[in-house]
């Protein structure tokens, strides 16, 4: 029975969108910490790889139609690394100090701008990702329930 | 998610002292006496905004609220009950367009922080939704 469950759980695209879930809302925290500090001096843009997470992603997801072709189970480990107390690791994704754009006389490098475009994007990613989730899940409680 | 919210509140929390002190120096733009009574020109006030640790992020908060060392206003006013006696009146350090202009960029990024508020809790409804 667990192992059924754990085939369903682990089929098709829900450990996908389960990672890519993690991943932007991990993104989204640092991008709320750039919109708090706008005004705050000498403060420095922080993000994650997001170009590096679609790569892992899709490497990972490559590697799964090779090695198991036909069964869709998947162990996948994308998570952003955190230590015991919650606090991120320096490593994969790292949240990097962004030293990119112009810095203004405060010596802070966050564009108000620039920092809504990409939280309209990651926020928008997630709620996708969450929706495509819900599909699918959905349908496993239509089996369930022997309903269509 | 609920931590994602404490970033953004402290980041409104900054933006609603920085209002506060630039209706405090709007107020006072003009006050030549201090609270005894005795000429002494109000000081310009501005918040000193520093990172904040929220768990894994970051969140800004006020360290604190500093006096702008600036010297006062020199304005020739020879009626003035507080002019020296060569007619120039102190006045304090404020200039009223500055701060209207600081209060553009406080609300400015108050609102920024509301919005990522709201993008916060939809995607906290988003996340609930999975299992209804």
């Amino acid at each position: 029975m667990t192992a059924l469950l754990g085939w369903m759980f682990e089929k098709g695209s829900a450990p996908i969108l389960e990672q890519s879930m993690n991943f932007t809302e991990a993104r989204h925290r640092l991008i709320l910490s750039n919109v708090a500090n706008a005004d705050t001096p000498h403060y420095r843009r922080l993000d994650l790889d997001k170009k590096g997470f679609n790569r892992a992603l899709e490497s990972a997801i490559e590697r799964r139609r090779e090695h198991h072709p036909g069964r869709f189970s998947m162990t996948l480990d994308l998570r952003v690394p955190t230590d015991d107390r919650g606090h991120y690791l320096p490593g994969r994704w790292l949240p990097t100090a962004d030293h990119e754009g112009p810095l203004r006389h405060d010596n802070n490098n966050v564009s108000l701008e620039r920092e809504m475009a990409v939280l309209a994007q990651n926020a928008g990613s997630y709620r996708r990702a969450a929706g495509l989730l819900r599909k699918q899940y959905g349908q496993i409680r239509a089996a369930i329930a022997e309903r269509a | 998610m609920l931590g994602s919210l404490e970033i953004s509140a402290s980041g409104l929390e900054a933006r609603r002292l920085w209002m506060n002190t630039i209706a405090e120096n709007i107020a006072n733009a003009e006050t030549t006496r201090d609270a005894n009574g005795q000429p002494n020109p109000y000081t310009r006030r501005e918040p000193l905004f520093s990172t904040m640790k929220v768990g894994n992020a970051v969140g800004v908060q006020v360290l604190e609220v500093q006096k702008d060392p600036s010297p006062p206003r020199e304005v020739y006013r020879p009626g003035h009950p507080d002019a020296g006696p060569n007619g120039v009146v102190k006045l304090p350090n404020i200039r009223v367009v500055q701060e209207m202009v600081d209060m553009m960029m406080a609300t400015r990024s108050y609102e920024a922080n509301v919005t990522a508020m709201q993008a916060t809790k939809e995607m906290g409804s988003a996340a609930m939704r999975i299992l209804a």
